[in-house]
């Protein structure tokens, strides 16, 4: 119970400090989504009810406090929980390259359906100009996931005396 | 439980559906002009954090940048700025009046004084490197500010409002793809409407072909939608393509306000009967 109860207010810190300290800190050219890091820890490893809660919490914040389509972000991340929960049946969750390859494809995913849904949604023509910062995020985010993830099997651990792994 | 294992991804699918519904049934406003009570919420509960947060962070980069390198250099030279910056705008619009006021005396008409009330703002979030862009200002739905009100720079236009909760408003800016505002170029009056483009500049769409659009024109707001005032800057003409077969010519527009930099604004407000006589201006 207590998890539900702090999912809201985490999510909300969580996600004013991402955007703040990587503005403040790389004034707008570097952006860490750490509440997408969470969403792929939940999908390889919580249990449904709570990665579900998670998903959805982090999504709806992300939509209100910097998104700019409706639901965006509640949308993606539900699919990239999904994803990872079908990759997780599969293959060996917690290998390095696994959940690096995984972070770096879902940075690139939402880039991408950023630009077709600018396409889609307001007639901008269909390209990748000004993308490279979007690919230094993929590298940065794919680098450190591995770091952020013994990070979350730490806190999970202290909170409920072991891992659900 | 042997149920769940077998049917794991239906029943997570069916558990996320239940919990998106009930999350988008709560979070639908009422009405089409209103912010929903849940997104109110997290905004109204994000903006002291934001605050607290963009102070701390500033505080500390302002210290290294003060009294580390540029002492006393660093504080002129944002006062000069500054003042570049209103100058600048009070030439614009005096460019703009001598335009108007030409073109309405060949008409023997007038042109009517039409004055603003307007709010100023802190912006106390920003995620510049997002590809969505918007910021958080720290005025909300007690001091004027509802969906739609035009946001403002010395510079320009930087945005306008597109959610509000009491004391906090999410800014939708003018670089955004979701963004926008009828304009027309202040030197050809070519009308179009301007909407963000990658890379943080603008396109002004629908300019027909046979309209003269030249590198270097003033795009300002047409004052005819979107509660914008009239010859508001919105941006300057850095690229102009004219197809063979097109019907419009493609005009890229580079927004005057510096919108990464931006740190205070000015809202117009209306319906201001709950505010403060010293924050109008």
């Amino acid at each position: 119970m207590m998890y539900y109860l702090l999912l809201p207010p985490a999510a909300l810190i969580c996600v004013v400090l991402q955007t703040t300290l990587a503005d403040m800190l790389s004034r707008g050219t570097v952006r860490l989504e750490l509440s997408l890091v969470l969403v792929l820890y939940a999908g390889f490893h919580l249990g449904i009810v709570r990665a579900a809660a998670l998903v959805v919490v982090f999504g709806f914040v992300m939509d209100t406090l910097t998104g700019t389509v409706p639901f965006f972000y509640t949308l993606f991340y539900i699919l990239v929980f999904l994803a990872a929960r079908a990759v997780s049946f599969r293959v060996y969750g917690e290998g390095a390259l696994v959940i690096m390859s995984a972070a770096f494809l879902c940075v690139l995913g939402q880039a991408a359906v950023i630009v077709a849904l600018s396409r889609w949604i307001a007639g901008v023509p269909l390209s990748f100009d000004g993308m490279e910062v979007t690919v230094y995020n993929s590298v940065l985010l794919a680098l450190t996931t591995p770091l952020f993830f013994a990070l979350f099997k730490k806190i999970e651990v202290a909170a409920h005396g072991k891992s659900s792994l | 439980m042997t149920f769940l294992k077998k049917h794991q991804t239906s029943v997570s699918l069916f558990v996320i559906a239940a919990v998106l519904a009930t999350f988008v049934f709560f979070s639908m406003p009422r009405e089409k002009d209103e912010t929903s009570f849940l997104r109110q919420v997290v905004l109204e509960t994000a903006s002291p954090f934001q605050r607290v947060f963009t102070a701390v962070f500033e505080s500390l980069r302002n210290t290294w940048e003060r009294y580390l390198f540029l002492v006393g250099l660093e504080e002129e030279n944002r006062m000069l700025r500054r003042r570049v910056s209103l100058l600048e705008a009070e030439l614009s619009r005096s460019d703009e009046i001598r335009v108007e006021h030409n073109r309405l005396l060949s008409l023997l008409g007038l042109k009517k004084e039409v004055s603003f009330s307007t709010v100023t703002a802190r912006v106390i979030s920003s995620d510049r490197a997002s590809l969505f862009r918007s910021f958080v200002i720290d005025r909300g739905s007690r001091h004027g500010v509802s969906i739609g009100s035009p946001v403002l720079s010395a510079e320009g236009v930087v945005g306008k409002v597109m959610d509000v909760s009491w004391n906090a408003a999410k800014v939708l800016l003018i670089n955004d793809f979701n963004c926008r505002i009828d304009a027309y170029v202040r030197e050809t009056r070519a009308r179009g409407i301007l909407q963000g483009h990658r890379k943080g500049d603008c396109t002004l769409k629908y300019v027909p072909r046979s309209e003269s659009v030249r590198e270097g024109d003033t795009v300002v707001t047409s004052g005819l939608a979107g509660g914008f005032p009239k010859g508001m800057r919105l941006g300057t003409v850095i690229q102009v393509v004219r197809g063979p077969n097109e019907l419009f010519q493609d005009v890229r527009v580079r927004p005057t306000a510096n919108i990464g930099k931006v740190e205070e604004v000015l809202v117009i407000v209306t319906g201001m009967e709950s505010f403060g006589e010293d924050d109008r201006q």
